[in-house]
This record gives C-alpha cells, structure tokens and sequence, in this order.
C-alpha cells in the first residue's frame, strides 16, 4: 500500500502511514480529503494550521499519457476555500515509484531559515538550505538539478512565496528541467510560508507503483495513448499550436480580455496568436521548440520554448494564458514582451493569471500605459525590490485593486479571472462564481468548439458549468491533464477500465464521475465552513452592467 | 457577396485563407463549406458576424463567417 509521507515543519519530524480510507483517491481527490479531514476551516492559511498536501493522481508513475499530473492543495490565501492547482512535472511520477501517495505539510519551521525536503527510497530528511533564501525559481531549480541530477523531481519557490505574498505559485520541474507551475490559489505563499524552499525527489532503484492488474492495464493504457496521439486536436493544434491556437477563436467571439478587462477583443490579435507563435518559433530557431512535453510520458505535448531574435530563449512555455493575461490584457502588440514578462513572473514564483489580472487593474487606475512593456516591467521590479507597491502587487487582484481604490476588479472568489471575459462566454462566469475553485481557467472552462449553448445567452449555463465542473475535476481527481479529455470523454468506459485496472476500483461509465462529485461536495463543505458565502459566489458588479465590446455583453 | 476566413488547420485543407462567394439571397451552411471544401467533421466552431454561431446556420448575403477547427480551452 502507498504511503502518506507527513513532514511537520515546526518539529522537524518526518513520519510515513497508511491510510486505508485513502486507498481510492488520488489528485484533487485526495489533496481534498486531507484538507478537508484535518485543517481547521476558519485557520489562517499562511498559519501553522493550514497545511499543504502533494497527491499524486491514480494512474502516476504509469505509462498512460499525460496521467502523472501533481495535485497540491490547501486553504487558499486568495479564495478563503479549498483550493487544488495541479501541474506537470516529472515530481508526481517521481513520488509514485517511490510508494508515495501524497506528502502532508504540516505545522511552520520556528526559525527564519529555510528547508529543503530530500525524498529518497525509504530515506527523507530535512536540510536548511538558506543559501537559496530569496532565490528565483530557475537559479534555484538549476543548483538543486545540478546537486541531485538530471532526473530528479524538483519542486520550489520562489521569492514571492517565502515572502507570503498571495499570488505565489508552486514550480515543478519537467523532464527537460524547464518549470511548470501549480500557479493558482496562492499555494505558493503556503509552502513559502511554512519556510519550505523546495523538494527533491529521487526515485533512483525504485519502482513501487501497484497495479490491480498491470498486463491489462497496460494494454489499455497504450490504446489510449494511441487514440490521443492520433487526436486532430494533439497532432494538428498542440503539436503546432502549443495551447494558444485558441487566441484568435476567444478573440472573434468577444471574450479576449483585453486593455484590463475594457474590451473583449484585441486590435493586436494577429501579432500576439498561436498561428503568430508558430511562425516565430520556427523562423527564428535556435533554442526555440514546439511540442515538448512537460512530463515523462505525454501525447499531447503542449509545451513550446519561445526564443528570442538570436534564437536564445526566453522563457518555457508560452501558453494562451500567459498570452492572455500578460498579453491582451495589459495591451501588449507582441509576443517578446510577453515572454519576457512571463519569464520574470516565473522566477518570481508568481502566477501568471493573477499577476497578470493584478498588473491589468493597475494599468486601468492609471499606473502606466497600456501597451507598455515598459511600464509594466517597472511594476513587476518592484515586486521584485520587495516594496510596499511591489507586496501590493504579488498578493493578486483583489489586494491591488482595493489599494487603489479600483471598481473593476475581475476576481471570482478573490481569485483573478483567466483568459475568457464572463460577459461574452457566461458559462465561465457560472464557473467563477459557483466553483469551488474561484475565478480558474481548470475548474469548469466552457470553451469548446463543438459546446451547444450560445456563450453569449443565459440558458443552460448552468447546466454546462456544472457538467465541465464535474467532468474536468475527474480528471484533476485521476491526475490526467484536462487535455487528454478528448478521447476520454468520448468513451468514459476506457476511462473507467483504465482506473480500474491500474487501482482495483469498480467504475463504470456513469460512476467515474462520482469522484468529482463527492470531492466538490466536500470542497463545498468546507468552504462554508470557512465563511464562504453565497454572496461570494456573485462576480465583480462591473461585469452586470458595463458592456464588454464588440458584443456588447454583460452578465 | 459572403466573406468566409478560415483559421488554423482549416487553411491546410482548404488551401486559401479566405473566401469571397457570390449569392443572391442564402445559402445553407453545408453548401457554403462544399463550396470551399471544407468536410463539417473537422469544423469546430463558426462566428458570423462577430458572433458564435450554431453550426448548420443558414448564411446571407453580406455576412462575415470565421470558421475554425475544434478547439477547447485550459
């Protein structure tokens, strides 16, 4: 059986367990649970209370695609709630061939040093490591890859996390030692907070992933693979695309925000579009790539290295929120500003969204131009020089846009809005508002091409956001990127078997989903109990009366 | 006169960006992408004039189609 590894950072005490009642779940299911069974709902999350949970999903460490996604939860420092932000990676294999089901983060280190978890086979240690204190994310991804090897899992904050500051992420280390991130919720000021800096996992001589019956696990599993490889939406659009192929789409319907959430269509959409990333990338070469994976097996391959003129890279991944968020949104007419920006967010260890929502507010109450890459990388120094504009800044939207005074904060539960205006495509409004998760692009995203209801009407929204909500938060609950939904979808039984086959469970096509369904019921649950209201499920006032051109839509 | 842009991978099958066909009044959705060879398999999501629009519409003279490939969001 897998073992939960506890790692009380006031003690210093590192303890392992089984826990039966957690045989069955995995990712968001699990990261869930434990917040839910052992953290006060009213605790202070960048307290001693709160603690921070690493599951690993269901199928991790496998060989199905696109299966061994990380899932780190706790009580958010944004949304007051539950909060689960899942990421690529080679940590969440790394952790399953070891045995290990999930790392429990508890209690916070009395000192001012900070630590370094070593995760070995039947070996795990505490280090204070304070040479990294305040170190970005790559310098200090690349010292600990450099110390403990190429195949290491590596996990880490950065500044902004140590420093609590409320829109941090969590960086986790893919195959190719670029980072990807567990951006949303501010998880990062949790682990940054508890005076954690990073965690090392080496899997070296093990491999303890169990099987209920691996030879037909297997053999479904590359069925699958096969069926998602040969998906017209991996081979034509992430292969070429990464996942910005969908700028131009959100564009023409009216909902790319844009200029601070002003408008839902950007004048400089032809610049700053997949199709415009794709011809940059190849043209320029060098160090610029398409379709890198971001874990150690995966189909879909949605990464891409953006280099600059000389061909040097700038930053990995660009991807369509990045685009979005740091792009559109704060005006910006080309994509080297945007990787530049997303590079120095990334070693910052915030999130791109939040930041990004956090820069558009400020630009919007007149603390630079629009458009200005300039102005912009003014504002994100000063996150970077620590001052009072800077902490202002890096707690997110809501923090900011109440500092100066601003009415048009676009926050969903105190979390910053994605790429998609809820004006022009209502469904993600419903998401943002009655999720559990906030304002997040995973949690319920209704944008698809072939979707029924009409994202600028009011009927079925509803009924669409709680369908996604439930079918996407299944696949955050396996560990499957929401990007393999494709085949998954289209026949949930494979879905089912492939669970089954790999966990002992007893799914059927209609039963899966009940993952998702139980582990939002409690997510709920404890919501309420921390103060979560109804009233917090209503959006930003803005949203109900200012019409969003060229639609001129309002929610 | 309708104008028909065509997005992504779209433009591989089709071999043009853009369409400019001439009608009287309207035509069918389907006649539409037979025209510009486009199979309705590989059709995502269709905006007309600016705004989503279900697949199968019935297309008017003057209108602005963008069609593109199926795409999902994340």
């Amino acid at each position: 059986m897998q073992k939960i590894l506890r790692v009380d950072m006031t003690t210093g005490n590192i303890v392992t367990e089984e826990r039966k009642e957690y045989q069955f779940l995995g990712g968001r299911a699990l990261s869930s649970r434990i917040i839910y069974d052992e953290v006060e709902p009213t605790s202070e999350p960048l307290g001693k209370k709160n603690k921070l949970v690493f599951a690993t999903g269901l199928l991790s460490g496998t060989i199905a695609s696109s299966a061994s996604r990380l899932s780190i939860g706790g009580k958010s420092p944004l949304t007051n709630g539950i909060k689960e932000a899942n990421s690529g990676g080679t940590a969440g294999a790394r952790l399953s061939k070891l045995g290990i089901q999930a790392i429990v983060l508890e209690g916070k280190a009395k000192s001012e040093d900070c630590y370094l978890l070593i995760v070995k086979k039947g070996e795990f240690s505490l280090e204070k490591i304070n040479s990294l204190k305040y170190e970005g994310t790559y310098r200090t991804s690349a010292l600990l890859r450099k110390d403990y090897g190429n195949k290491a899992g590596i996990i880490c904050v950065g500044p902004a996390g140590e420093r609590g500051l409320r829109g941090a992420a969590i960086a986790v280390m893919d195959p190719h030692g670029e980072l990807k991130f567990a951006a949303r919720g501010g998880l990062g000021a949790i682990m940054g907070s508890k005076g954690l800096k990073a965690i090392v996992i080496d899997d070296t001589e093990s491999e303890l992933v169990e099987y209920k019956d691996k030879d037909k696990f297997n053999e479904i599993a590359k069925e699958f693979n096969k069926k998602l490889a040969n998906d017209p939406k991996t081979k034509d659009i992430y292969h070429n695309f990464g996942t910005t192929g969908i700028v131009k789409a959100v564009n023409s319907m009216g909902a790319l925000p844009t200029n601070g959430f002003r408008y839902g269509s950007s004048e400089h959409v032809e610049n700053i579009c997949g199709e415009k990333l794709n011809e940059t990338i190849l043209s320029r070469g060098g160090e610029g790539k398409l379709a890198v994976s971001c874990m150690d097996v995966c189909a879909i391959r949605c990464s891409t290295v953006y280099p600059d003129e000389m061909g040097n890279k700038i930053v990995s991944t660009l991807q369509y929120e990045n685009i979005e968020l740091l792009g559109s949104n704060l005006g910006m007419d080309n994509l080297d500003s945007v990787a530049r920006l997303n590079y120095e967010i990334n070693d910052l260890g915030l999130d791109t969204i939040e930041t990004g929502c956090a820069l558009g507010v400020a630009l919007d109450m007149g603390y630079g131009k629009f458009g200005s890459e300039e102005d912009c990388m003014a504002l994100v120094n000063e996150i970077k020089r620590d001052t009072i504009i800077g902490r202002m800044l890096g707690n997110g939207a809501k923090i900011t846009g109440q500092v100066l005074g601003s009415e048009r904060i676009p926050v969903g539960k105190g979390q910053g809005f994605p790429g998609y205006d809820p004006r022009a495509l209502k469904g993600n409004g419903v998401t943002y508002g009655m999720s559990t998760m906030g304002g997040d692009h995973t949690a319920g995203n209704c944008f698809g091409s072939r979707n029924a209801v009409d994202p600028l009407g009011t009927e079925n929204q509803g009924e669409l956001s709680r369908k996604l909500q439930i079918q996407i938060g299944t696949l955050d609950c396996i560990g499957l990127c929401m990007f393999a939904r494709g085949p998954l979808f289209a026949e949930p039984n494979v879905l089912a078997d492939i669970v089954n086959y790999k966990a002992g469970t007893k799914f059927d096509s209609e039963t899966i989903w009940s993952i998702a369904e139980e582990t939002i019921k409690i997510e709920r649950e404890f919501n309420v109990r921390s103060g979560v209201s109804p009233a917090d499920d209503k959006l930003p006032e803005f949203l109900y009366d200012e019409k969003l051109e060229p639609t001129n839509a309002v929610f | 006169m309708v104008t028909v842009k065509l997005n992504l991978t779209l433009i591989n099958q089709s071999g043009d960006e853009e369409f400019r066909i001439d009608i009287e009044n309207s035509m069918s959705f389907e006649q539409m992408i037979d025209i510009i060879g486009i199979e309705k398999e590989s059709l995502g999501m269709v905006i007309k004039n600016g705004r989503w629009t279900p697949i199968d519409c019935t297309v008017e003279a003057n209108d602005k189609i963008e069609l593109f490939p199926h795409l999902e969001g994340g």
